[in-house]
């Protein structure tokens, strides 16, 4: 019987750390790239999420309002809030004639909501949507003083998440015009 | 041979190790791609969506683009536009509304990444002209004899003389009329080329400027008959409610004398002078300052500008503020509005003869002759009037004079369509459409325009005729079938002769007429050598008439749809049919006649 060398086992054991540590490490930072393009992605999403449902209720909407109550909370239109009329529409998609829904935008702590108020005779569905949980800034500013003679929102959304200790921020900026005013 | 074998499973262990870590690798790589590829995938769908709307929304702009050339226009499909294509469906909802759908597709129809449908609808502008009655005359009212009959209500900014067995088979009402000059005015310098901040005073665009008023004191006693402002309008405001008040400390007071209306349909977007339509004509005190206020919403896009001048006027001021809340100053202070206020000029009359024989009004009981004055008639309904002669009915004094109608068409109006006329080029010289008939328009004809030989002109576009237009011989003019239900316009600057078995048609369906305007002053201008601003002898067919500075001359028997001009002469059996269908009418360009945009029925259907 012939044994390992002390020098095969210190080579051996040495290889075998030095291969656990490069892998441990390439894993490691694997890991973290998926992290940070994972943050990436969800910021860039929920950003995109909020310009997008801003656009649908936005560009058929005939009035800003300067407040609305909402299943008995009232929202009123400033810089991080807006209130939106919109003609109804019926469910082959046409507008119904005297009849409105309501929306509003509006962020809490970190999350966007998009609450609807539907007429009866609408074919939206009336609820609370959330939009995005990491809003780290959401404003509304409006081309008329007076908020209900608007015709053009501009939204600012920046959303951020900081993931092992990097900020990952996506900033998202659209102007609408209310063509149904 | 045990150390071999020993040493042979010793082997692999690196091996092993590898594919443990390779397989996390892989795992982990797989996961990331994956993330990758939803995310692009995700991206892509959003900008394509966003590209899909915008593609839409041009679908929009060029079916009322079409619209607007020709009428009978239903949509395309797959037109390529960018980066893809749109659809669009034009159907029919009601003679001057149509809903436009429209789709946008990225890249493509056949395999998009992303489509979104827009829904809208369009229509003439709602703010069509109105033609309240079949037979309007203005201030020179009508002359009618020659056993002359009127199919329909008439009614006369002045008298109704009638009386040599007139007919008229509906309403005959005649309103005071004004006086030739006006009591107060405010007009100088009389055209206002570009609004300065001194020339222009804008309301309805804000709260804070959301209504004008301007003050007046007038010189005698007489009841109020005509207001008139020098306007303009920017997009499509809605009508302005006009009213006189009291003066309270230098400001517009809450004691309402009148209120009248302010059509938006008269007004364009060049300056013109327009008629208020007075519901009531008060009788104003010469000491005492009055307001009138001009009431709008407020639209940062739709509002209205006044020419003004500074201190134009001696007996007044404008303020700008809001009716019923507070008044300022104009900026700059001292500006005054354009303005003319007219007074009454006298009674009005209907008949004029010595005989209840001279004119019969009505045929039921609901028809009624309504003036101050009425002498010489025969009336199946009621008599609304102050004074009666020679009548088979005692007077009902129960209803104040008649109040004066504004004459349906604005010198604005008239400026538009002469506007559209020039963007299908001039001819220069005189233009004759014999036997072989001819296809014009829309175009400016600097000349004459002659329709004779038993030829046909079809009208594709509005037309302006600087010269005379004559129509004789058998002559035809019909509008293009491209106007479908909406009528077309020709303008003539001078007079306008019909005679010889003319004929005027429409389109071809129903509710489609041309319409025959003069801006002719004939017989009382300069040059006229006696002529009528338009002289109709014999059949002219389905045709609408309007000369509303002149003398319209009806013999001969012809049979028109409407006629409003300053004076209706009619003699030698004329004949007059009144069609209702002209009560709301709609141009399919001109004043009134673009296809728009509907505001509030932009929907996002998917």
């Amino acid at each position: 019987m012939k044994g390992f060398t002390l020098i095969e086992t210190i080579i051996v054991i040495g290889l075998t750390v030095f291969i656990m540590v490069a892998l441990g490490n390439f894993y490691v930072n694997f890991n973290t790239v998926l992290g940070s393009n994972g943050g990436r992605m969800s910021v860039a999403s929920g950003a995109g999420k909020i310009i997008n449902e801003a656009e649908a209720m936005i560009l058929p909407a005939s009035h800003v309002l300067s407040s609305h109550e909402f299943s008995g909370t009232t929202y009123e239109t400033n810089g991080n809030t807006v209130v939106l009329e919109l003609p109804s529409i019926n469910n082959s998609g046409t507008s119904i004639e005297g009849k409105y829904d309501y929306a509003v935008f509006f962020v809490n702590d970190t999350t966007a909501y998009r609450l609807l108020q539907t007429d009866p005779e609408s074919s939206r569905i009336s609820g609370t949507k959330q939009l995005s949980t990491e809003v780290y800034a959401l404003s509304f500013s409006y081309d008329n003083a007076d908020v209900t003679q608007a015709r053009k929102v501009a939204v600012d959304v920046q959303t951020r998440l900081v993931i092992k200790g990097e900020i990952i921020t996506n900033q998202l900026h659209e102007q609408i015009y209310l063509r149904n005013y | 041979m045990n150390q071999h074998r020993h040493r042979s499973r010793a082997q692999g262990q690196i091996l092993l190790l590898s594919l443990v870590f390779l397989g996390i690798f892989l795992a982990v790589s797989t996961a990331f791609l994956g993330l990758i590829v939803t995310y692009t995938k995700s991206e892509r769908h959003i900008v394509a969506s966003a590209q899909a709307r915008a593609l839409a929304e041009a679908g929009i702009d060029e079916a009322a683009y079409q619209l607007n050339h020709d009428a009978s226009y239903t949509g395309e499909a797959n037109t390529e536009l960018a980066l893809g294509a749109f659809t669009v469906i034009v159907t029919t909802l009601n003679a001057s509304t149509k809903q436009v759908t429209v789709t946008g597709f990225v890249p493509n129809s056949v395999h998009p990444i992303a489509s979104k449908t827009i829904r809208v609808n369009v229509s003439i502008d709602a703010s069509t002209i109105s033609f309240r009655y079949g037979v309007q005359a203005g201030a020179g009212g009508f002359v009618l004899s020659g056993g002359s009959r009127i199919n329909g209500n008439v009614y006369a900014n002045g008298n109704i003389q009638a009386t040599t067995g007139v007919r008229i088979t509906g309403s005959a009402t005649a309103a005071n009329p004004p006086a030739l000059v006006a009591d107060q005015v405010n007009e100088t310098p009389s055209a206002i080329p570009s609004c300065t901040g001194s020339t222009c005073i804008t309301f309805a665009n804000s709260t804070a400027t959301q209504d004008i008023s301007q003050s007046f004191k007038i010189t005698t006693a007489t009841g109020l008959n005509n207001i008139q402002f020098y306007i303009k309008k920017v997009g499509t405001p809605s009508d302005v409610i006009v009213r006189i008040v009291n003066d309270t400390a230098g400001n517009p007071g809450t004691d309402v004398l009148m209120t009248g209306n302010l059509l938006a349909s008269s007004i364009t977007t060049n300056f013109g002078w327009v008629t208020v339509t007075l519901p009531s004509t008060p009788v104003l005190d010469p000491a005492q300052t009055y307001w009138v206020v001009l009431d709008a919403d407020s639209n940062s896009t739709k509002y209205y500008v006044l020419g003004a001048n500074e201190n134009g006027y001696a007996n007044g001021t404008a303020k700008i503020g809001r009716y019923g809340g507070s008044w300022s100053a104009t900026t700059p202070s001292g500006l005054d509005s354009y303005f003319r206020v007219y007074l009454g000029g006298g009674t009005s009359l209907i008949g004029g003869n010595t005989y209840t024989t001279g004119v019969y009004v009505g045929t039921e009981p609901t028809d009624d002759a309504w003036a101050h004055t009425i002498k010489g008639a025969t009336v199946t309904g009621t008599l609304y009037c102050q004074s009666s002669s020679y009548t088979n009915k005692a007077c009902n004094t129960s209803r104040a004079d008649p109040t004066p109608q504004p004459m349906p068409l604005s010198d604005g109006n008239i400026e538009e369509w002469k506007n559209d006329a020039l963007t299908g080029g001039t001819i220069t010289g005189n233009y004759h459409s014999g036997w072989a008939g001819a296809t014009l328009g829309p175009k400016k004809i600097v000349g004459n325009l002659l329709v004779d030989g038993g030829g046909t002109l079809t009208v594709t576009g509005t037309l302006w005729i600087t010269g005379t237009v004559t129509v004789t011989g058998g002559g035809k003019i019909k509008l293009a079938a491209s106007y479908g239900a909406n009528d077309g316009a020709l303008i003539a600057d001078g007079p306008v002769i019909v005679n010889g078995g003319a004929n005027f048609s429409g389109s071809g369906t129903d509710g489609s007429y041309p319409f025959l305007i003069t801006t002719s002053a004939c017989p009382a201008e300069s040059g006229c050598n006696g002529a009528d601003a338009v002289s109709l002898s014999g059949g002219v067919g389905t045709v609408a008439i309007i000369a509303q500075n002149g003398n319209v001359h009806i013999g001969g028997g012809s049979a028109l749809k409407a006629v409003t001009a300053k004076q209706i002469t009619m003699d030698g059996g004329a004949e007059l049919f009144y069609d209702d269908g002209l009560i709301s009418t709609n141009f399919s360009s001109g004043p009134g006649g673009s296809w728009t945009f509907v505001p509030g029925t932009y929907t996002i259907a998917q």
